[in-house]
């Protein structure tokens, strides 16, 4: 009996988690912010969440003629940084009811980082809201899917 | 005019000397920790990313245990105060070498710390078989450092499709400083 109920609550932990895991992937995709200058591939490494910008309106500098780099990075060092592929969002991880917080936002074009935390109203729509210090004090910004899921 | 002078009572005194020399005490232990700095090195680790691949910036991965052991014998996480990547070399074995890459950026990570963007090289000259990323001059490491494994994370900006997976070679250079 006791083997029983030991193998039950293993199954139901192992399920619990593996939906747990199936609902914060829904993350996982391409999307579009509002202003449709960017897109951003949301991936997974180990157990957190990355947004990597993949594809850009505007990919070249007109001032350089070049692909357009971190060029207002306040580490000077990194200032010739890609933006295309650049992880803009970082170390998200998923709190349970379509919810991912603990990560960051940066902006490149500004060079600053901004604590973030990203829901999903809808499956094909992300409210990413940057704030500094407290949520009440930030913006947020509405992304959509870019290959719609039904 | 009358002065008020809080009566100390002589017990009372001789606790607040005791509690002041024992603070003075504890502040000198602690200055005296002599600071040292090592070289932590990771050599020869595979980056690999599986194919097919896609023209732009693709990431290769390698997680590598933090041996505290090989910068110090029992040396713990919470005595390491700084970390900084001094080196970054990137080599492949491939007979075109990195003549399809446009640039590299290196980047760490770990469960329970921030990823750090910590080297970067664009471009990337054509005709090399090996690479020497320029380190981030700000980029601090003693979160990742505290963990027990962290995460190497290549983005190697590629020209073209492929259908193969790549693998690299990192050799990667770490100064730790720590107190003994």
């Amino acid at each position: 009996m006791k083997q029983l109920l030991l193998l039950s609550l293993l199954w139901l932990s192992h399920s619990i988690g593996f939906a747990q895991n199936t609902e914060a992937d829904q993350l996982l995709g391409v999307w579009e912010p509002s202003n449709g200058k960017a897109r951003v591939k949301i991936e997974k490494i180990g157990e957190k969440y990355y947004g990597k910008i993949v594809w850009l309106k505007e990919p070249i500098d007109p001032n350089t003629g070049q692909p357009k780099v971190d060029k207002n990075n306040p580490d000077a060092s990194l200032r010739t940084v890609p933006l295309k592929g650049y992880r803009m969002l970082k170390d998200f991880k998923y709190l349970g009811s379509n919810q991912w917080d603990n990560g960051t936002i940066y902006d490149p074009e500004n060079g600053s980082t901004y604590k973030c935390i990203i829901k999903m109203t809808d499956n094909n729509t992300l409210d990413i809201r940057g704030y500094i210090g407290v949520e009440a004090l930030g913006r947020t910004d509405v992304w959509k899917r870019l290959n719609l899921k039904k | 005019m009358v002065f008020h002078i809080p009566y100390i009572y002589p017990n009372e005194k001789k606790m607040k000397h005791y509690f002041l020399l024992s603070i003075s005490f504890l502040i000198l232990c602690c200055s005296c920790g002599e600071a040292t700095k090592k070289t932590y090195r990771i050599n020869q680790i595979d980056l690999t990313v599986e194919g097919p691949l896609f023209d732009g910036p693709n990431t290769l991965q390698a997680t590598h245990v933090i041996d505290l052991n090989a910068i110090e014998p029992n040396l713990k996480a919470d005595q390491i105060e700084a970390v900084k990547l001094i080196k970054a070399n990137i080599s492949t074995q491939d007979s075109i070498g990195f003549n399809n890459i446009r640039n590299f950026v290196l980047q760490l990570t770990s469960s329970d710390a921030k990823m750090e963007k910590v080297a970067v090289l664009n471009p990337v000259e054509k005709n090399l078989k090996e690479v020497t990323l320029n380190p981030s001059a700000e980029s601090e490491l003693l979160d990742n450092f505290q963990q027990k494994e962290i995460i190497l994370i290549l983005d190697a900006d590629i020209e073209g499709d492929s259908e193969n997976n790549l693998t690299y070679q990192g050799n990667f250079e770490f100064e730790i400083t720590y107190k003994k």
